[in-house]
This record gives structure tokens, sequence and C-alpha cells, in this order.
């Protein structure tokens, strides 16, 4: 027996064919997770396949020490990005790690293309491929509750993945939601699964381990546990997650001139204090809720309470929605809407038509100020305004774009695709698309590191080398660009490694090379420290070497950055283009020596 | 002297659905990394959306579940705090009706493993309040007398 999940459920939904089978060597060599999914992306996407075509594949993978230990909650989804062309590669938390784990599956593969709108029911060793029927097109909210419904075995262990009317309409960055409140947000895996034919996956398993079976020592085990989870508990180290979440983020990158705003314009937005972490739990905060394993819950759903009608004070329901830094950020500050409930009410409208919400965000800011450059206008709206700090028109907006006709090539069509479309049609608003290979960053406009992390980072995610998190720590230094590109290339290989195992990313300071070298001994898997190192470094050249074949190329993304990078201000002020530069020309040559690639 | 000793769901309100009390029960009472062996169980009602609930022993003085049972000596109400002991060498759920699992008013608080084919129920063993980390469960007095 082993503590890693070692079978595959490989789906063809072309053929129907369902196999279960085992890949222990895989699971071994690789410890699960990333490491993994990486490596069947490689064995079962040929390197010129249609992100939308039946070629592609939708790869779930958990860790060897998911439910073992506190906050080792994640699964990690791969495949070809519809929306960068390259690796697609998200992560995302709930149930779903628990429910693979207890039904015996280390991965699940999803390949080929269903005939009509399906959802797929896996329970233990059971797998059905079903038409949607009426499923089609239906919001992610709703869907959730026939789903809970329709599929009644397991509650409390069954998990449901879904899918929005942005996937369906092939919108490039539809996202897939998990549970609830949580997602594989970024990259289009939603839009992967709508071409798949996809709607839902509900999986759930009554599997158990026996410990002294898996373990040299289970006592060892337990207190390895206790540390763990008074670490978690009784100090500070995640206490700024669950007291306010990471919209805890939201005023000292303000203070900092960090705070996306007016589609990066400004780093300071005036009404701040009305969308940070701090009003939202004194306004709007119903509850906290954790992933599987975490005792942390840094899952903050708020109570939107929404009016229908203006007859009586009686005509009102009330919604929850989470939120987080990230979609505040980009919903909030960077369209310039100074209040937590409009933002809210924006967050839940990606939530329906499950679109990713900083993707959209970006968007949403390109579209308002381009609307108010006169580079694209009522002609092309189809006379609808789009205007900063307008609630009523970005609500409109999500919602042309999830629901945009596929034969009707307009605004609303190639927004959907992202922002290089856009700017293909609309060539004057190219210097304020802020993206990198079409993937725009998150609400941290901290400096050189970030802007940098996420040219250079494996999934262009400011979560691939935390460079935002660098900038903060850098303000004030120098630091030569061959040394800050060593670091954030080797902070992405560790990340490697919790996203093999999969450790939250919230708690990387908590789980060190050394834990998790003990954690691992626990389970009678014996890496050490340098083992693992190496193995992140290994990691990193299969993702590199995907990215490539994929057709990845870093120059191309060079030539593109927008001019805004160096207007916008930033915690290290205004970046300059030669700073950049060498960081870059440093990059390439980290890719030469330490990845071993021909570039 | 006052003897904290029967399990009670006290801050339901406080859940947040980490499930670190389901995962301790199952790896320190079963030795397994178990959903479906703990004793106690959280769910959602109406999913994450709504509210949870958690799914446990009442630890009742006079437990309907001890009566009913026609094996004799598989389980007995605990001398003191409430609630019952389960003896897995007799019990044998392939030579009964199960009668435990329909004589509790709570539904899932006593369940059937299938490859035991033993009652599992909680036996206020008070681990799940240590893993807690919000502080819903508790150990008291039991002072209401069902």
């Amino acid at each position: 027996m082993s503590s890693i999940p070692q079978d595959i459920l490989e789906i063809n939904l072309t053929t129907q064919e369902v196999q279960r089978y085992s890949r222990p060597e895989l699971f071994e060599k690789w410890i699960g997770g990333l490491g993994v999914a990486i490596n069947l992306l490689n064995e079962h996407v040929p390197p010129n396949a249609d992100s939308l075509g039946p070629e592609n594949a939708v790869i779930f993978a958990i860790g060897s020490l998911n439910t073992f230990f506190p906050i080792i909650s994640k699964t990690v989804v791969t495949f070809k990005s519809p929306l960068t062309g390259d690796l697609g590669e998200s992560y995302a938390g709930g149930r779903l790690s628990l429910a693979m784990r207890f039904s015996g599956l280390g991965a699940i593969i999803i390949k080929g293309t269903a005939e009509k709108s399906s959802y797929i029911t896996i329970v233990d060793d059971q797998v059905e491929i079903k038409r949607a029927g009426p499923l089609a097109y239906m919001y992610t909210t709703t869907l959730g509750r026939v789903l809970r419904e329709l599929i009644p075995v397991g509650p409390g262990r069954r998990s449901s993945i879904r899918i929005g009317p942005a996937s369906e309409n092939l919108v490039k960055y539809g996202n897939v939601v998990v549970d609830s409140f949580r997602h594989f947000g970024r990259l289009g895996c939603g839009t992967v699964l709508g071409a798949k034919k996809i709607k839902a996956i509900v999986i759930s398993g009554e599997k158990d381990l026996s410990l002294e079976e898996l373990m040299p020592d289970r006592r060892v085990y337990l207190k390895t546990y206790q540390t763990i989870w008074d670490s978690c508990v009784k100090t500070d180290v995640m206490k700024k997650y669950h007291v306010l979440g990471t919209a805890q983020n939201i005023l000292p990158l303000n203070e900092l001139n960090a705070l996306p705003t007016r589609n990066f314009m400004k780093g300071r937005f005036e009404h701040a204090i009305d969308i940070s972490g701090e009003k939202f739990a004194e306004a709007y905060l119903g509850r906290r809720v954790a992933c599987n394993t975490c005792p942390v819950g840094c899952i903050h759903v708020a109570i939107l309470r929404e009016r229908y009608g203006v007859d009586s004070p009686a005509d009102i329901h009330s919604i929850a929605v989470p939120y987080d830094h990230e979609p505040i950020g980009m919903l909030g500050s960077t369209l310039e809407l100074g209040n937590g409930i409009q933002v809210l009410k924006l967050i839940e409208q990606s939530e329906k038509f499950g679109i990713d919400a900083i993707t959209v965000g970006v968007i949403l800011g390109w579209l308002a100020e381009a609307y108010e450059k006169g580079i694209i206008n009522d002609s092309d709206t189809n006379a609808q305004p789009i205007r900063f700090g307008h609630l009523d028109d970005f609500i409109s907006v999500i919602k042309n774009i999830a629901n945009r006709d596929p034969n009707i090539k307009d605004l609303y069509w190639l927004a959907g695709e992202g922002l290089n479309a856009l700017v293909e049609r609309y060539s004057d608003g190219k210097h304020f698309a802020v993206c990198f290979n079409n993937n725009p960053p998150a609400a941290y406009s901290t400096g050189p590191y970030n802007v940098i992390g996420h040219i250079i980072g494996g999934r262009h995610s400011h979560l691939d080398n935390a460079g935002y998190s660098y900038d903060q720590k850098t303000i004030g230094k120098t630091v030569e660009p061959d040394e800050a590109i060593s670091k954030l290339c080797k902070e992405e290989e560790w990340r490697n490694i919790l996203n093999s195992l999969i450790v939250c990313l919230f708690a990387r300071n908590l789980y060190t090379p050394s834990l998790v070298s003990e954690c691992l001994g626990n389970l009678g898997i014996l890496k050490t420290e340098r083992e693992l190192l190496n193995l992140g470094l290994e990691i990193q050249k299969i993702r590199l070497k995907t990215k490539f074949q994929f057709g990845y190329q870093l120059q191309r993304i060079r030539d593109r950055l927008p001019r805004r990078i160096y207007e916008m201000p930033t915690g290290h002020g205004i970046l300059s283009e030669n700073s950049i530069k060498k960081l870059l020309d440093a990059y390439e040559d980290m890719l030469r020596t330490r990845y071993e690639l021909k570039i | 002297m006052i003897m904290a000793n029967r399990l009670r769901v006290a801050y339901l309100e406080r859940c947040i659905g980490c499930y670190q009390c389901v995962l301790a029960c199952a790896r320190v009472n079963e030795k397994s990394l178990s959903v479906d062996r703990s004793s106690i169980k959280v769910k959602t009602i109406g999913g994450y959306e709504g509210s949870f609930a958690i799914i446990v022993c009442r630890g009742c003085l006079e437990p309907p579940c001890v009566p009913v049972c026609p094996i004799e000596g598989a389980i007995r109400a605990r001398s003191q705090g409430g609630g019952i002991l389960v003896n897995r060498k007799i019990c044998d759920s392939t030579k009964c009706h199960q009668e435990c699992v329909t004589a509790c008013p709570i539904p899932g608080a006593i369940h059937i493993d299938q490859e035991l084919k033993n009652a599992i129920v909680c036996r206020q063993c008070s681990t799940c309040t240590k893993f807690c980390p919000t502080g819903v469960l508790i150990m008291e007095e039991p002072k209401l007398g069902f």
C-alpha cells in the first residue's frame, strides 16, 4: 500500500471508453500532484494540439500528502491553455482532493469530445457519462444545488466541479467552480471542458487507508500532525488568512502605491478603505469556511442583500458571495468601483457565468479606457456605455461577453478571446492592454519582480514565483539582475514541490523543505531536502519544455510588453524599460544554463 | 467533582467545515485515514452557501440503542457521562437488523461500517474537541436527562 494513490482514471469522451489503471513508477518518481500532472500532459497532449480540440486533455491530480496533514488540500489541473496557447495549470481547494483521495485516484484524465453536453459521475469505481440535457448553460450557482440533489451519494465527502455559460460559449478564460467558492480560475480550464462538452464532474469515494499498514510508525505521524496543527492554530503564522483573509492586502498595497487602479493608471484608489478587508469584515462578511483538512478557514463569504423590487422593503433576497484580494482589486479599484456592494455584485456576476474574475476585470478596465479615449464607441458596443465607476455597465458587459455569439465577431466576441485579440482589432489601445502572453496580472503593482514574475512564470501567474513578495522585500535595495532572477527561479522550483504534495501556498512559510521531508518520511517516502530541491528543478525543466513545445516564445512576449507597465506607479516607483530588459536578458541566460533550453 | 465527559456540539455557528474533527477521530480511534470510519461527520445543508451540520452521538444517559440490541454484550451504556461503548469483537451487523441504528433518533449518529460489520459510534473520547480550531466542540458534564 502506498500513501500516494497510484490509480489513474482515463476517460475518452469521443469513444466513451473508461479505463482505470495503476502507474506506481510515475507517482513514486514525481511524488504526485504537479509532478505527475505535467508528465501526463506531455504524454497525452501532442504539442500542436488545438486547445479546444479533442486532442487536448484535462488532467486532475492530487499529491502524496493530500489529506494526511493540515492545509494540504489542493488539486492541480493541467491542460493546454486556450488563453495563452501554452501551459495551462491551475489549483483549487474545496473538497475535491479529499474526494479523489477516498476514490483511490491519483489522477483523472479527460480526453476527446462528447457528442452532446454531458456530465460525469465518479462514485468509487463506478464511472458514468450522462447527457446534461437541461443542465447545459445553467448558471454555476444554480447547477451546484441541482447536482447535490441529482447525485445525493456521499454527502460530506462528495465534490462537484462545474462550468458556466462563459465556458460553454468558449470564452477563453472560463473557469471551473469547485464545490462552492473555490475555482480552477485561470487560463481557461473551464473553456477546455466547455469544448469537450463536459458541464460538470461529481466525484465521491469511501475508501479508507490503514495508517498502520501505510506508515513505518503511526505515533511519529501523530506527533508531526500535532506540531503542524499547533503552528496553524496556536501561532500567528496563518493569522492573516483567517482574520481578514487575503482582502487584508488592499490597504497595505494602496499605501505602497501598488493597488492597480483605473486600468493600472494609478496605484492608489481614493475609495480603497471602502473595499478593504477591514470594511468587508465589518459590513458584509457572513461566514468563514475552510477547504478540507484546513484549520485556517480563509474563505471569506459575504452576504449580499439585493432588492429586486422597489414597492416593498420585503422585496429582497440574499446571496452568499466569496471574496478575496484579487477579485476585489480587479473588479474594484481597477474599474473604480469604490463600494463593497458593487464589487460583490460584480464577483457574483462572474461567478454565475463561470468567468475568471481577474482576467475579466482587466479586460473590463481596458474596455473602459478604450471607450473613454474613443478607441471603441457606441457602434462597437451596441450602444452599451462602458465607463469607469459604473457598475451597471460592467454587469451588462460581463453578460455580453459570457453569452457571446460565436457567429458574430463583434467587440464582445473579441473580449472573450482576451486582450491580444482586442488590440489586434483596436491597435490604438495596445499600449494599455496589460497582459503577459494574453494572461492579465493579478492585483499587485508592486514593482519590477511582479512584472518579471508574470512574464517568466510557468503559468504567467503571480503565484508561480511570488515576484510581488520579492518586490516588497527589496524596496530601497539594489539587487543585481542575475541575483533577482535566480531568486525567482528557485522560488518557483520549490513551489513545484509544494504543488506536487499539494500544499496550499498560503502555508508556504510553514511547510519548509525540512518539514516537507519529515512529513514524507512519516509516510515512508524518503526524500532528503536536497533531493526535493533537485526534483523541483526537474519539474521546472519539464514545465518549460512543455511550454516551448506548445509554442511559447519569450521574445514574442518581450515584443508585446505594453507601455503601461512603464507608466504605472508601483511600489518601486516608475519602472524603466532598461531594468526590465536586463532582468529578461538574465532570464534568457538562465533558460540556457540552468534549464538547458536552446532558445 | 464535575466530570466533563460528554461531547456536545456547543457552538455550531463557529464551524468552518474544515474536517479536522472528522479526520482526527478516524486517525486516532480507527488508525485510519477516512471520512466514513469516523464517528463524527460534518456535512453541509444546502452546500457551502447554506449551513453546516455535525452528526455525532449525543451521549444519552439512557441510550435507546442499547436495549434494542439483540446481540448480548455488543453495546453497553457507559458507566459515567452518557453514550455507549461498542464491543467490536461481539458486534456483528450480519447477525442483526441494525436495531441500534434505527432506534437512534439522530440519523447518522450510529452507522455500520460495511467492511468491519461493526457499529461505528462516538465513545466520548474528546479527541475531536482537541483538533477543532474554532471551539465548536466541548466536553461537559451531562446535565440534561436524555
